[in-house]
């Protein structure tokens, strides 16, 4: 990707969040990892739960938040001409094989650890290392060197040997 | 939630556009290969971190960050990038490379919503592990003028890196 895209792209970004996150439009930061459990609590009755109250009024935020991803990423889609349905990335399939059982298997574990480690952190990319990022908060700078760091052990661990 | 929907709308577009929501960009950023999420990520928070502080200066914007339990933000980020490197996408992007057909995107959010199942069914229990709690601080100063020096040099280290990157692609 050129480097002048790639600037444009990331000043969009920046510039949406900090519009969205002030007083005149959502006056909070943007995430999405808060809707999993606000999913998960409505869909299993656990809405009295301490966690649930905690999170209510985020938890939708971001639950709209997603809905509106997904229905923009299948505009998208059809816009960018990128559907495809497929359960195997192609590096995955070269790094790790061709087994659609095997990769789903682990997007399961990696989807798990992904949203748990993101609860006991409070938030994701887009909740700590974007938003916490754009306000300097000390948990969200913490938390970016522990995923940066972990991302790149776990993967050259993880994918190493069949490189 | 019609706002949130319609930024996730847009947020959506551009991800898709920069192919930030596929398996392969994110792998190879992990497996250093690429760098161009990285450098994007730094340009979006350089750039918002400068904006951002303006806007508060004007009484735009509040500060409203996540507090920083110890245990909790550093066990929970190595947690959040193994599951980055292995599943290649994070919360959000999860969702739009579902909309793209992918079916282990699908499987990767069910896997997320039996994390946070259990989460919310563990929390009671958790909370008094995920400590200490320094609250929900930032490194803003109490002086403005040393807050604008702050995220000036804030900015500048991140512009820095993302064009350092550039050449090590």
């Amino acid at each position: 990707m050129k480097l002048s895209l790639k600037i444009s792209i990331g000043a969009l970004i920046g510039l949406m969040n900090v519009a969205v996150t002030s007083i005149y439009l959502a006056d909070r930061p943007i995430g999405a990892s808060t809707s999993y459990p606000y999913a998960a609590g409505q869909f299993f009755g656990l809405q009295s739960s301490i966690y649930f109250r905690q999170i209510d009024i985020a938890g939708s935020w971001e639950f709209w938040f997603l809905v509106g991803a997904f229905l923009g990423a299948v505009v998208g889609a059809l816009m960018f001409g990128h559907f495809k349905f497929s359960s195997v990335p192609p590096l995955w399939a070269k790094l790790k094989g061709p087994s659609a059982a095997k990769r789903l298997v682990w997007a399961f574990i990696g989807g798990f650890l992904l949203i748990f480690g993101a609860r006991l952190a409070d938030g994701c990319t887009s909740g700590h290392i974007l938003s916490g990022g754009m306000e300097l908060a000390v948990s969200s700078l913490v938390f970016a060197v522990f995923v940066m760091i972990s991302a790149v052990v776990t993967a050259r661990h993880f994918y190493g040997a069949s490189q | 939630m019609i706002l949130a929907f319609i930024v996730g709308i847009l947020f959506a577009l551009i991800a898709q556009y920069a192919r930030l929501n596929s398996f392969d960009t994110i792998a190879s950023a992990a497996l250093l290969k690429n760098h161009d999420v990285v450098q994007i990520l730094f340009f979006a928070i350089a750039i918002s971190s400068i904006g951002f502080f303006i806007v508060y200066l004007l009484g735009g914007a509040t500060i409203n960050v996540k507090p920083f339990y110890v245990f909790g933000v550093c066990v929970g980020g190595v947690l959040f990038g193994a599951g980055v490197a292995i599943l290649g996408y994070c919360p959000g992007t999860m969702l739009m490379a579902l909309a793209e057909g992918k079916a282990d995107a699908l499987v990767g959010y069910v896997g997320g919503i039996a994390a946070a199942l259990l989460f919310t069914l563990a929390y009671p229990t958790l909370l008094p592990l995920i400590g200490p709690d320094f609250g929900a601080i930032n490194l803003y100063a109490a002086s403005a003028a040393v807050t604008a020096m702050i995220v000036g040099v804030y900015a500048v280290v991140l512009l820095f890196a993302a064009f350092r990157l550039e050449s090590k692609a």
